[in-house]
């Protein structure tokens, strides 16, 4: 561990970093998974290739990939550079002119480490998470702007407590599956906050300097006991997929073995997208954990005023009884 | 479109395929977009990728599934078009007639 960092929980493992990072929980140990530290020149000496970029829908490049061995980099225009060293664990965070601490962190957290854990074999989904009453994890995935941090925040409202509100791994574990988060907060904008989350508890902040969204912080949320992960009890796919739904319908319908596993392709956080044999390997991973994960689609009204209907409707959901897999109308 | 009998059909090579619960889902690496096949489809992509003609493959499907040779040409046309539309199999025109 480097003079100056500190040691952080991260889904089931510690990191230590040279980079304050306040979401995160701190925790003890002295053999992190992964270092973080703070570079002037990141990846420098290095000639990077690179392969892929991510656009935003307005067609502006919000993260560039690039690889030189086996390390990548991972450039956010104008605001982060970071590059992965895989054999040495280590990540080399570059902050760019003006970009401010938090973004930092949060480019750190929520982007290059997801895909960093990703690469190196796991299974690691956009999706958010809470904890039922018997103990189980309800996930939710689907692409961005589709509520899953809504939904998730109107669970935390009813009080099931926050697992992740966007990132989230599964790891079987014998016949189970386990889920496994990120670390516990929610990013929303500030209607939103203030529509779910008006009189929660919890300690609000910028999420990053580019945005208006709110970071509500729950370190203390949950702690699971040493090695006591949630089982998955249903994951809910949300978007175009599970179609719209007019006002006071809430549908609930087993999704397809195919509709299950694109799904999750497409909610994993990879980062090698074009080279064959790292997707090649992800598709067979995710494809082998698909049929064990119960998925259904989920599609109910876009309306803040509804999600307790849509809450008392899952919490009594059972993705064991076929009856489920049709169309319910809210009460 | 019109299926060449005996024409060699291949696969591909940015294509990736993953079977699940008897379907299969192929992944297109160039485009970057997903495909699903159910049931039927899946098992006209294997006798694809085993390296079948058209006409192979449809004595084989009228073997295996309970369907007319006519649904049969009809269906197979169907999915041809659209894997050849988005670029998942090309037909190879020597040996197509």
């Amino acid at each position: 561990m480097h003079a100056g960092a500190t040691m952080y929980r991260y889904f089931d493992f510690c990191i230590s970093s040279e980079l304050p990072l306040p979401a995160l929980p701190e925790c003890e140990g002295d053999s992190p998974a992964w270092s973080i530290v703070m570079a002037v020149d990141a990846g420098g000496g290095q000639e990077f290739v690179p392969f892929h970029s991510w656009k935003a829908p307005n067609g502006q490049e919000i993260m560039v990939a690039a690889c030189c061995g086996d390390s990548y980099l991972v450039e956010f225009p104008g605001l982060a550079r970071f590059v992965i060293d895989f054999p040495a664990r280590c990540v080399e965070a570059q902050p760019l002119a003006g970009c401010a601490d938090n973004t930092l962190a949060h480019l750190l957290v929520d982007q290059v480490l997801p895909r960093a854990v990703c690469h190196q074999g796991q299974v690691v989904l956009h999706a958010s998470a809470v904890l039922a009453g018997d103990g189980r994890a309800i996930a939710f995935a689907g692409p961005s702007g589709w509520g899953k941090s809504t939904l998730a925040a109107a669970f935390h409202r009813a009080a099931y407590p926050l697992l992740t509100d966007d990132c989230l791994l599964l790891k079987p574990q014998g016949e189970a599956m386990l889920a496994i988060p990120a670390y516990p907060s929610l990013r929303l904008w500030p209607d939103s906050l203030e529509a779910i989350c008006g009189d929660t508890t919890g300690v609000l902040s910028d999420m990053a300097h580019y945005t208006d969204k709110q970071q509500l912080l729950l370190k203390s949320e949950w702690q699971p006991a040493p090695g006591q992960w949630p089982e998955l009890a249903v994951l809910f796919l949300l978007g175009d997929s599970a179609g719209r739904a007019a006002s006071g319908e809430i549908r609930i319908e087993r999704a397809a073995g195919t509709a299950t596993l694109i799904a999750l392709l497409e909610s994993l956080f990879a980062l090698d997208v074009v080279d064959r044999d790292a997707v090649q390997r992800s598709f067979e991973r995710v494809g082998r954990m698909s049929g064990r994960v119960p998925v259904f689609q989920l599609a109910y009204p876009r309306d803040y005023r509804e999600l307790s209907q849509v809450i008392a409707r899952i919490s009594v959901f059972d993705p064991t009884d076929v009856s489920f897999a049709q169309a319910v109308r809210a009460p | 479109m019109q299926i060449p009998v005996s024409g060699v059909i291949t696969i591909s090579e940015h294509v990736l395929s993953q079977q699940v619960s008897g379907e299969t889902v192929l992944l297109d690496l160039a485009g970057e977009q997903y495909f699903g096949l159910d049931v039927v489809g899946t098992r006209i992509w294997e006798l694809l990728t085993a390296g079948c003609t058209p006409d192979e493959i449809m004595d084989t499907m009228i073997d295996e599934f309970d369907v007319s040779r006519q649904q049969l040409q009809q269906d197979f046309e169907a999915l041809l078009t659209q894997l050849l539309n988005a670029g998942l199999v090309q037909i190879n025109p020597a040996a197509s007639t």
